[in-house]
């Protein structure tokens, strides 16, 4: 299925960014916040928006945008 | 449920919803497997998310984690301390402050402000991460008695006590912090 590399690259990116928040809630830690909002949740952001690129593409390969 | 178990009960199904995704990756192409995809993708996680971080900005509000830096342990230690005649122990032991007692008086309260409270104390994180900090530490900009005339601006036993320099404190002429000493022990100077 066309696409599939870009969905792989978001759904690891949103799970490393829900790890990073899993553990921020488990250990709250100066160590941990900072791990989960410094560099868990840029993550996230760039995990939906490969997501959307990933919708965005394949709407235009429908043709519906 | 508290925020935080909320977090992570939603963090915990949204990760697991997201690893279920994987298995309909390449199913056939349906209406069913583009909604599950965006539930799975994007709707869980960005939930999960603002969960996760409300309920880390609030765990960060707590004296204990303003205590787990490690140059902050004097001040934390003087907050428990029955012999401590500071003002911040004063108000922690006697529970003037319910909870939250460093955020408390460390954060202003006008409209936005709490954000730029939370934005300084991930600066002072990262600070303290990457060891960018000297000693001893001071307070980035004077202290604002705003702080103090939230809570006891309108209390009724303050305005009688203070009639005489109450229009001079409002003014921002004067400070409580002129007349109510120690605040805090001194800061250590390594």
């Amino acid at each position: 299925m066309k696409g599939l590399g870009i969905l792989r690259v978001s759904v690891a990116a949103l799970a490393g960014a829900l790890g990073t928040m899993l553990i921020c809630l488990l250990w709250p830690t100066p160590r941990t916040v900072t791990l989960f909002l410094g560099l868990g949740l840029p993550v996230a952001a760039v995990g939906l928006a490969v997501y959307v690129a990933y919708v965005l593409r394949d709407l235009r390969a429908r043709r519906a945008l | 449920m508290s925020p935080h178990a909320l977090a992570l009960v939603v963090g915990l199904v949204s990760l697991s919803f997201l690893f279920a995704t994987a298995r309909v990756w390449n199913a056939p192409d349906t209406p069913q497997r583009h909604w599950l995809l965006l539930v799975g993708i994007a709707i869980l996680p960005s939930l999960a998310l603002l969960l996760g971080t409300n309920a880390t900005l609030e765990d960060a509000e707590r004296p204990e984690f303003c205590g787990s830096c490690h140059v902050m342990t004097p001040w934390i230690h003087d907050l428990k301390d029955p012999a401590s005649t500071t003002l911040a122990a004063a108000h922690y032991q006697n529970r003037w402050i319910p909870e939250n007692q460093c955020y408390t008086c460390h954060t202003d309260y006008k409209i936005f402000k709490p954000f730029r409270g939370k934005l300084a104390g991930m600066r002072h994180v990262w600070r303290f991460e990457t060891g960018r900090y000297t000693l001893p530490i001071t307070l980035a900009e004077p202290y604002r008695i705003e702080n103090c005339l939230h809570c006891h601006g309108e209390a009724r036993n303050f305005r009688d006590k203070h009639a005489d320099v109450l229009p001079t404190i409002e003014s921002g002429d004067m400070s409580c912090l002129d007349c109510h000493r120690p605040i805090h022990p001194d800061a250590p100077a390594s």
